[in-house]
């Protein structure tokens, strides 16, 4: 189902992090026609921090750069509803492509996505997966790390 | 309007000019300055912001699009022979930076080794194709049997290195660079 089939209201965008609730209604950002609020149950992998102290993955892992501490060396464009989202993506290859380069203190994690978690936009073209999670949603139980990437750095 | 990424001492103010690869946030890109440097940047910890740069030109970008080179490559051989490794320090709120040589830096810090760009879409096309009409500028012809190079108005972003890839006919100025000069009066070399 289409979330622009339904009626998308203050009481919907309530259901986000405060962070991505403000710029919906501030209209900074929009969903995307493609936005799906129905599907079934997907699998998916997500590039996770994973170190010497840190092999269990948490929520902290499912965060949108937007909500992550500011740094000026990494570029957010406040504008693009996928800076409000957690990447995720259907096809390992197409993860693959993107440890090709290095990748510090990363590892993949393979996991369920649900309908629970919140909205998705898929790109078939690159089956990466832009997730909105709903506030205080956390999927980390749903993931397992399965490979620790190559250039971890 | 051009929009601004960082500012450090051994670039001046870096402007972003394409996202080539990107996962919601830019991971490899390329910015130029003020003086029209180009610059290969590559994010690599999104935590940090580490940043590995690399002066590159249109001739090196344009090989790396058309896979006739690979991405670790034009970092390995940048312009200056150096690569500039940058970081936020959160605690001081400021970006450090530093140069390292571009031959024997830690290939930790590179596109895998062997592999070419493969990342396509529309966009990436089209900056292709922006990228090679900066060659438009240059108007070669022979004279006397003399290869003439000649720049247009708005010339940017040509190097030597860029230069020599060129070719007339079957001549390629690398295979003349020793015969060549340049004439200061009337901005032209010849080969």
């Amino acid at each position: 189902m289409f979330l622009n089939n339904i009626s998308i209201n203050l009481e919907y965008y309530n259901k986000f992090p405060i962070i991505l609730k403000n710029a919906l209604i501030s209209g900074t950002v929009k969903f995307s026609k493609s936005l799906k609020k129905e599907y079934n149950d997907l699998p998916a992998y997500r590039a996770v921090k994973y170190n010497n102290t840190k092999k269990e993955i948490d929520k902290s892992d499912f965060l949108s750069y937007m909500e992550l501490p500011k740094n000026p060396l990494i570029i957010i464009d406040e504008n693009n509803i996928s800076s409000y989202s957690c990447s995720l993506f259907l096809n390992l290859d197409e993860l693959h492509k993107i440890t090709k380069f290095p990748t510090k203190n990363k590892a993949i994690a393979k996991g369920m996505v649900k309908k629970e978690f919140g909205p998705i936009d898929i790109n078939n073209n690159t089956s990466h997966i832009d997730l909105f999670l709903y506030e205080d949603v956390d999927p980390s139980n749903e993931f397992e790390v399965i490979e620790v990437c190559k250039k971890n750095g | 309007m051009q929009k601004e990424w960082i500012n450090i001492k051994e670039t001046g103010q870096l402007y972003l000019e394409k996202i080539l690869v990107s996962l919601n946030i830019p991971i490899l890109f390329v910015c130029h300055n003020s003086k029209d440097k180009k610059y290969l940047c590559l994010n690599i910890n999104d935590e940090t912001g580490e940043t590995i740069i690399a002066l590159t030109n249109n001739s090196f970008l344009i090989d790396m699009l058309q896979k006739k080179i690979t991405m670790e490559e034009v970092f390995r051989n940048s312009l200056d022979n150096d690569i500039i490794i940058a970081f936020y320090d959160y605690e001081n709120e400021e970006i450090i930076s530093k140069k390292e040589n571009a031959k024997i830096l830690s290939e930790d810090k590179l596109p895998q080794k062997g592999e070419y760009f493969d990342f396509y879409s529309i966009e990436i096309d089209e900056y292709l194709s922006c990228l090679k009409n900066t060659f438009k500028d240059i108007d070669t012809f022979i004279q006397n049997n003399k290869m003439i190079i000649k720049q247009n108005n708005n010339l940017f972003n040509v190097t030597i290195k860029d230069i020599i890839k060129i070719s007339y006919k079957k001549m390629i100025i690398s295979d003349t660079l020793k015969k060549c000069f340049y004439e200061t009066t009337d901005k032209k070399m010849i080969a």
